[in-house]
């Protein structure tokens, strides 16, 4: 689309030349672009606050809203599209958290929200002190929600509707990936891109409840390094079928390892090894891959 | 309890869909027309998930066999509450000439690996009407089976089955690992909702080929011609009942 690339290209070129009053302008026609949009969303979300992180209020599809229960007509696309936007995904609420709780990690940052999905991240990200962040969907409606969520909880966030795997994220510090490893082929694609931007020195932290696909590429776990574990709520848990706990990971370089690991024990008070030994051991995953993949998970650590 | 259930959902053409032959008979038109998940099979998941939801059951694995599409299938499956799906992807004059010795094969072949205590299927798929996936599978597995299910109780370790009989009803018990297949009167299922049908984007489908399985799905049988029924011939409309009995002397029928 025209319109989008032009505003990804305005949005480079503020970094480059680093003039605040650009970003400015692409805000605000950027928002034009997808207020359309808003009454849509609102007609259909309520604004919740009964997630992991109750401080960021967000527009989401839940059990008060009529489209909760309304049955869908097969093969009939709904007004919404695929509305991936409108429920606030473990893996997501997880990084959310933990970002929140340790805003050292995006303080002063420029953080890339990928798959942002409600925006929720981006908005914790800000929250938590970033120099920007920039809430990147293909989907023009989550943007228009990331767009009215930020507005809602009083941030300025920046969009881009580009798909930006592939990309070189120079103007980036901090990627976030919340509950983005779902689907196999989309995993590998991912994968194969985020450890290329490890390779660049980008710090990138991944959200996911154990779904089977962030096992099935053993190189990708592998390089990935367990930072926290977040219990869920009743209420998510509920609707997300035995997903009991939401994970974070950091890619790591596997050279950098002992380092990296020196900066995660400063990173993660919370936790001690031991807790965390014991604790995943005990989860009831539904399938057997995320077993294999947890087990092999804590041997990292 | 905490079983593993594996349901079998097979992708057809609608019911309300109204058939037709290709013109050198060779099998239906498919292309551009409206399927859905075998209503039988609809059942199946139904009464999976309500086992769930009693917590008999700890995890629900959908399974469809046959070209890409079947993933939406699964999807549907996925949307009324299964935790993840199976697709072995079979398609073109392969899938044609597919039988449920086939599919039972592969049934069998995932109920071993995937440890399952209970196979539902639905007691047959309306396109082929061929009610024979269960009764295979089960003979393949060496487990009992449950038939035409129109109610399931389970009690430790086996199931009470009420069956549909010709002319009433039957209750048998079967123990556990056991294949049932699904009656009409089983349960009425659920529709999808916008949030489960979300949700299911993001469960699991693993894909595999029959040869993953170790099944030979080169054909058995060849298709020799397809039919339309014979069209119904128009009636005639009669003045009186004198007039009814009068026809039906001169046709023989009385």
């Amino acid at each position: 689309m025209p319109v989008m690339c032009s505003l990804q290209s305005q949005y480079l070129l503020f970094h480059r030349i680093g003039a605040p009053f650009l970003l400015k302008r692409s805000v605000s026609s950027q928002n034009s672009l997808y207020s359309k949009y808003c009454k849509l969303i609102e007609s259909y979300t309520v604004i919740s606050q009964n997630h992991l992180t109750p401080e960021l209020k967000l527009r989401l599809i839940t059990q008060e809203c009529p489209a909760w229960n309304q049955p869908v007509e097969q093969n009939s696309p709904h007004p919404l599209g695929e509305p991936f936007w409108a429920f606030y995904w473990p893996g997501g609420q997880a990084l959310a958290r933990y970002i929140l709780d340790n805003q050292m990690i995006t303080k002063g940052k420029r953080v890339l929200d990928f798959g942002c999905g409600s925006g929720a991240l981006s908005i914790a990200a800000l929250k938590s002190g970033a120099k920007f962040s920039l809430a990147n969907d293909i989907d023009h409606m989550a943007i228009a929600a990331s767009q009215l969520n930020a507005q809602i909880n009083s941030v300025e966030l920046n969009v881009c509707e580009d798909n930006l795997i592939g990309s070189d994220c120079v103007d980036f510090d901090v990627i976030l990936v919340g509950d983005m490893l779902y689907d196999s082929a989309l995993s590998d694609v991912i994968a194969a891109w985020l450890m290329k931007l490890r390779l660049a020195k980008k710090v990138i932290l991944v959200g996911d409840p154990g779904r089977g696909p962030i096992g099935s590429s053993t190189v990708f776990a592998n390089s990935l390094c367990h930072l926290a574990k977040y219990e869920l709520d009743p209420f998510t848990k509920k609707d997300n079928y035995g997903f009991l706990q939401s994970h974070i990971f950091m890619k790591h370089h596997a050279r950098r390892y002992s380092r990296l690991r020196k900066v995660l024990c400063q990173f993660l008070c919370p936790w001690s090894q031991q807790e965390l030994l014991c604790a995943d051991i005990s989860l009831d995953f539904p399938l057997k891959s995320c077993n294999k993949y947890l087990e092999g998970n804590i041997s990292i650590l | 309890m905490s079983l593993r259930i594996l349901v079998g959902v097979k992708r057809v053409i609608d019911y309300a869909v109204k058939i037709r032959v290709k013109p050198d008979k060779s099998g239906v038109i498919t292309e551009g027309v409206k399927h859905s998940m075998n209503p039988f099979d609809e059942i199946a998941i139904e009464e999976a998930v309500r086992m769930k939801e009693k917590k008999i059951a700890k995890e629900i694995v959908a399974f469809s066999c046959g070209p890409a599409q079947c993933q939406e299938t699964l999807r549907t499956a996925l949307a009324m509450g299964a935790d993840r799906g199976i697709h072995v992807e079979v398609a073109g004059p392969q899938y044609e000439t597919l039988q449920p010795l086939h599919i039972s094969k592969m049934l069998a072949k995932l109920a071993k690996d995937e440890q399952i205590d209970i196979i539902i299927v639905g007691k047959q798929a309306i396109d082929d009407d061929c009610n024979q996936t269960a009764q295979m599978t089960a003979a393949l597995l060496d487990w009992p089976q449950a038939t035409s299910a129109s109610k399931i109780e389970a009690k430790d370790g086996s199931l009470q089955v009420v069956r549909e009989i010709d002319g009433g009803l039957e209750t048998i018990k079967v123990k556990l690992p056991t294949v049932v297949s699904a009656d009409l009167r089983l349960n009425e299922p659920r529709y999808a909702t916008l949030p489960n049908i979300m949700k299911a984007k993001k469960k699991p489908i693993k894909k595999l080929t029959p040869k993953d399985l170790g099944v030979d799905v080169s054909p058995r049988i060849q298709i020799v011609t397809v039919e339309e029924p014979p069209v119904r011939l128009a009636g005639a409309k009669v003045e009186n009942v004198d007039m009814v009995v009068e026809k039906l002397k001169a046709l023989g029928h009385a």
